[in-house]
């Protein structure tokens, strides 16, 4: 089966092109866990391995994705395929899986910000609540998290998951055309809303000494391999590489496109935005003495929300302004994700653009609501709750601690070996204001891939040492839901089967326009 | 279950739920000032359920916790006045935990959590706030400042 070429659409303007780009990798992880994982690591000691990630891994694989993309005119399944045939068709669609995955978990975590944006208006911040499907009384949880698992265990997420499905699709359904006319007002908006909560973070009394607990660095924890794959981890997902979105997007640039620059800018304004997130977050925390933790759900609904309670005036105001931010940042994330997937699927197969958007959201929407389904399996509280926490809590460990780095483990080594890092880089030199020298070629070659190896042999290592993800949740469920202790492995094996089966299904299925 | 935080995890609800079930003990611990400041003496009240001075609770305090540089240290136990003097050593979020045991041999738990200040502007912070600062924040309008000048489109 052989395809005529698509109309693939370009971006407008450059700064089109460089918000949506910075859209795509500010997401809900740069505004709560980066912080909080700086934290974890030792403060502003977690800040120097971090900065050596940043440009010893982030912006050479972010230039690596540009030129890519840029150079292939083609999403990442087939712009692998350029480089390194069928095998690289296959680790291409693996990715774009893996981002499916990601996807649709991501849009369910939309759908509870959504709700805890309704809830902003004024139930969350009631002085107390019961959660009555866990027979928790009024006054044991703080009312956010209250509010949270109560609303889990409704149908309401359900309603939301549809609801942020519609948004993704009406923001990509026409293309780059659409993703930047929205970016151009969304990405602006979530730069003032991030405005707007460290002005108030840092005026609250001793909010600024919660930006010194940030910053003062702890070196003892240097030689903890730990805090070093933190921080190498951390830079690969808040730049979202390895999902494919970042190639998707850089196809749709023209080839005389300053590749390093907007590598340069993208990874800037990133880092920027989670620099600037931990300002409002830490001020917070400190001026009411809570305790941060390493977890992006638990700061979202959780921390950050009980702080914003104690604020002195304002609370209302201040939570819609924190769930509005969440929000909006994290549609300009799943827009990028799922135009990764529909641009890969038009590649491949020249399907019209509302059919495949229709295919990618119609198996989207039952996926999240998957994740969003409200039984109550664990009422003790004891882990995540409901059967739909459970599935995401598992679903997430495979595909971001395996998943992703596997990928772009892959994607360095076919691109660095297969095709040579010096042809990506002389292609990316080009029309680049600024030229990248033969340093860019041992990271995409040697440094990259010896550290990612590290990353997933480390994980690999620890999951060993601890069991099978998942399986320490078994004692906890209640009569009736025994099921779910088949969970841990039922999950790994749908994780990993239907990415390697589907992926090698597509693989083999027709062939390029270019090719025929 | 208090199941290990991982790396990257979504998810330390159990951390959360955990801690707030350990509030519904109804005892308290406070302190003089709202914000004590490293190196400067202050006072923790130990009280019971019924807001009577508890005698002879073991206090401890945990500096920075659920971070990997966590540190537990005994602070004393509490005098007749239900009171004893607690100098912060490190500045930054602190749990203080006290225990005791009631006439039925109950072991009771009471925990704060409490924001100590710096005693000055730490310095290394600073200057790692304003060197990532300028890396990041400087370097991003720098580099946007060059795309909006460039005649190039994209």
């Amino acid at each position: 089966m052989s395809q005529a070429p698509i109309d693939r659409g370009r971006w407008k303007t450059r700064i089109g092109f460089i918000l949506a780009a910075s859209g795509s990798a500010i997401g809900l992880g740069n505004i709560v866990f980066f912080s909080a994982n700086a934290y974890k690591f030792g403060g502003g000691a977690f800040y120097l391995p971090y900065l050596l990630a940043l440009f010893a891994i982030g912006i050479p694989v972010m230039m690596l994705e540009f030129g890519l993309g840029s150079k292939t005119g083609r999403a990442f399944p087939e712009a692998l395929h350029i480089v390194a045939g069928k095998k690289g068709e296959f680790v291409g669609w693996w990715g774009i899986l893996n981002a499916g995955f990601l996807t649709m978990y991501y849009i369910t975590i939309l759908s509870w910000v959504l709700g805890m944006l309704i809830g902003s208006f004024g139930a969350l911040w009631q002085p107390t609540m019961a959660v009555p499907a866990f027979d928790i009384p009024e006054g044991v949880l703080p009312t956010a998290t209250a509010y949270f698992f109560q609303m889990l265990t409704t149908a309401k997420p359900l309603i939301f998951v549809v609801i942020v499905w519609a948004l993704n699709v009406l923001i990509i359904r026409r293309g780059v055309q659409s993703i930047e006319a929205v970016t151009k007002v969304f990405v602006p908006l979530m730069w003032i809303f991030m405005a707007i909560l460290i002005v108030r973070g840092v005026t609250l009394p001793n909010g600024t000494q919660g930006v010194y607990l940030l910053f003062t660095p702890n070196f003892d924890v240097m030689k903890d391999p730990a805090v070093w794959q933190g921080a190498f981890s951390q830079i690969f997902f808040t730049l979202s590489l390895g999902f494919g979105t970042m190639v998707a997007y850089a196809s749709y640039l023209p080839k005389n496109s300053d590749l390093a620059g907007n590598s340069f800018v993208t990874s800037f304004l990133n880092c920027g935005f989670e620099y600037l997130a931990g300002l409002a977050v830490f001020s917070v925390l400190f001026a009411f003495a809570i305790v941060p933790q390493a977890s992006t759900l638990s700061m979202m609904f959780f921390i950050v929300p009980q702080g914003i309670a104690q604020m002195p005036a304002g609370v209302q105001l201040f939570g819609i302004v924190f769930f509005l931010l969440l929000l909006i940042a994290g549609l300009t994330s799943s827009v990028s994700l799922i135009e990764g997937i529909v641009s890969a699927l038009r590649d491949k197969f020249g399907w019209a653009r509302g059919k495949t958007i229709a295919v990618a959201a119609g198996i989207g929407v039952i996926g999240s609501c998957m994740f969003a389904l409200p039984q109550v399996v664990d009422p003790g509280l004891e882990n995540n709750g409901t059967i739909g926490l459970t599935l995401l809590d598992l679903i997430d460990h495979w595909v971001f601690s395996y998943g992703l780095l596997a990928i772009g483990l892959a994607q360095c080594i076919l691109v660095g070996w297969v095709l040579g890092a010096s042809k990506i880089r002389a292609y990316i030199n080009e029309n680049s204001s600024t030229r990248i020298g033969p340093w860019f070629d041992v990271l995409i070659k040697f440094v990259i891939p010896a550290a990612l190896a590290f990353i997933l042999g480390y994980s690999l290592y620890n999951e060993f040492q601890n069991g099978l993800y998942g399986m320490a949740y078994n004692e906890n469920y209640r009569e009736g839901a025994e099921f779910m202790r088949a969970a841990p492995v039922a999950v790994l094996m749908v994780w990993f089967l239907t990415s390697t089966f589907v992926a090698l299904l597509l693989t083999k299925r027709g062939n390029y326009a270019q090719e025929s | 279950m208090l199941r290990k935080a991982k790396w990257k995890s979504l998810f330390v609800l159990t951390g959360t739920v955990a801690c707030s079930f350990c509030h519904v003990a109804m005892a308290d611990v406070i302190l003089d000032k709202r914000y004590p400041v490293q190196d400067e003496q202050t006072r923790i009240h130990v009280t019971d359920s019924s807001g009577a001075p508890v005698t002879g609770a073991d206090v401890m305090v945990t500096y920075r916790p659920g971070s990997s540089v966590s540190r537990e240290d005994s602070v004393g136990q509490s005098g007749m006045d239900g009171a004893l003097a607690w100098t912060p050593q490190q500045a930054g979020i602190a749990t203080i935990t006290a225990t005791w045991q009631e006439e039925n041999e109950t072991d009771i738990t009471s925990s704060a959590t409490v924001s100590v200040k710096f005693a000055s502007p730490p310095f290394g912070g600073i200057l790692i706030m304003t060197v990532a600062g300028l890396l990041l924040i400087v370097g991003s309008v720098v580099r946007i400042t060059k795309l909006i000048r460039s005649p190039e489109v994209h």
